[in-house]
């Protein structure tokens, strides 16, 4: 399954930004950001499933929730910016 | 031991918060530093608490900073904003946690001067000191030392519409009285954690209307760690350092109590304690008594004939834990005529039973109140009798 990852600056707001996504059903499973992309921001991101992408972006826009990137994750762990 | 010094920290907590500490102890390491299970759990408990806050403040989680005290959350607050010079409109009942951060900026401190008791005449001076070149009005919600209730709202609204950033100390309301970041439109809230909110000593939390300019502590955050300086975000902004996770654990369990219990219900009972206790103490001779219509569940007593540390000592031999002295507010008790002598402070919780409070009224009665019909005897002891 492919998966998403959104970076944000401060854990904290990856957190509101989990809360709000899992409050209208999407899973989002906080973790720790791969190193080459950590170092902008607070190290963790949230992964969302594929079909849950645009779903997302529309409910953290709807909080206010910034982002600082988003990430498709190809096989093999690599990552691949994905400008929305 | 009858406990009334809750002004000073709540001692009795409830069992959750113990319990919640605990369990923080035993599985959480520190937050925003792993992704394995234990920093995880630190991480969830420390923004679940954070949530609370924010639920019960009207703000967002990341406008919660937790610091280690009120003090601590003042210090920021008033240091992130007022430089030397600055003027800064303070009400006639600050305490030390405002009054030595505003002196060691050298702040040019204009106390907003009042009557005890006169929320009125306390608006009408803040009206008449807040200027257009005012740097920050700091206000306290209760006086520590006599339980006055300041007309905040009405301070906050001259705030707004004079666009002069607004420090509150919640010190003593936070947990009892509303408090709403939003509706107040303040810079800073800034509250202890250990006294109405029921969390553990070592806790503040500084809420906070905006980002502050400066900091006053810097060290690693977890986040943007290749510059050397602080994030210009919140919380990180305001938290280097390894969180103090069981502290915010019991926070949160405490907070968690204050809403079950009802905030309303706590202050409504509070005021109906001292109220009880005024009610008694009048019957005495001696006993100056310092009662109010807007006040919360502090009350200050003098005794006539008897400074207030041995008043106090006398009270502690019978059991009664009160404060004696200035409170470390010597600014309150100028306004109130009482900074030569101090006050003998009583202070309530959640906890306090009424026959604690009528306890502490035989308690004066026999130790210099001199009553005007005969004592009726502690009724702690008349139940340890009949027992």
């Amino acid at each position: 399954m492919t998966e998403y990852l959104f970076t944000f600056l401060s854990l904290t707001r990856a957190q509101s930004g989990q809360r709000a996504l899992q409050s209208r059903g999407i899973a989002a499973d906080l973790r720790r950001t791969p190193k080459e992309m950590a170092a902008r921001g607070c190290g963790y991101s949230l992964a969302i499933p594929e079909a849950d992408l645009w779903p997302a972006v529309e409910i953290l826009r709807e909080h206010q929730i910034a982002y600082q990137a988003v990430y498709r994750v190809l096989e093999g762990g690599a990552l691949e910016e994905v400008v929305l | 031991m009858i406990y009334l010094d809750s002004a000073a920290t709540s001692f009795q907590k409830p069992p959750e918060v113990r319990a919640a500490m605990l369990r923080a102890m035993e599985r959480c390491a520190s937050p925003g530093r792993g992704g394995y299970r234990e920093a995880m759990e630190a991480a969830e408990t420390v923004y679940r608490c954070r949530e609370r806050f924010a639920d019960f403040f009207s703000c967002e989680p990341e406008q919660v900073a937790f610091t280690s005290s009120a003090t601590h959350s003042l210090n920021i607050a008033i240091k992130s904003l007022v430089g030397p010079g600055d003027r800064v409109v303070v009400s006639a009942f600050e305490h030390n946690a405002v009054m030595r951060p505003l002196a060691a900026v050298g702040a040019s401190i204009f106390v907003a001067e009042s009557k005890l008791f006169d929320r009125a005449g306390t608006l009408a001076a803040f009206r008449e000191a807040v200027t257009q070149d005012t740097r920050a009005v700091i206000c306290t919600h209760v006086s520590n030392v006599f339980g006055f209730i300041l007309p905040l709202e009405g301070i906050a609204a001259l705030c707004r519409e004079r666009n002069v950033p607004l420090i509150v100390d919640a010190a003593q309301s936070a947990g009892i009285l509303p408090l709403s970041l939003r509706e107040l439109g303040a810079a800073y809230l800034a509250m202890p954690g250990h006294k109405g909110l029921y969390g553990p000593q070592g806790t503040g939390v500084l809420i906070c209307g905006r980002v502050p300019e400066r900091t006053l502590v810097e060290g690693g955050t977890g986040s943007l760690s290749q510059q050397l300086e602080m994030p210009d975000f919140l919380p990180d902004r305001l938290e280097p350092g390894t969180a103090n996770v069981p502290g915010i654990a019991g926070l949160e369990a405490g907070l968690r109590f204050v809403q079950r219990t009802g905030p309303e219900t706590v202050a409504e009972r509070e005021a109906l304690l001292v109220r009880r206790v005024v009610r008694q103490l009048e019957r005495l001779e001696g006993i100056r008594i310092f009662a109010g219509p807007d006040q919360a569940g502090v009350l200050s007593v003098q005794f006539s004939g008897m400074d207030c540390e041995t008043a106090a000592e006398g009270l502690a031999r019978k059991g009664i834990a009160v404060r004696a002295g200035l409170q470390c507010a010597p600014l309150a008790h100028a306004a109130a005529g009482t900074l030569e002598t101090g006050t003998v402070r009583l202070s309530t919780s959640a906890f306090t039973t009424e026959r604690e409070i009528d306890c502490f009224a035989a308690a004066v009665a026999e130790l210099g109140g001199g009553k005007k019909k005969k004592p009726a005897g502690c009724p702690c002891n008349r139940r340890r009798n009949q027992l």
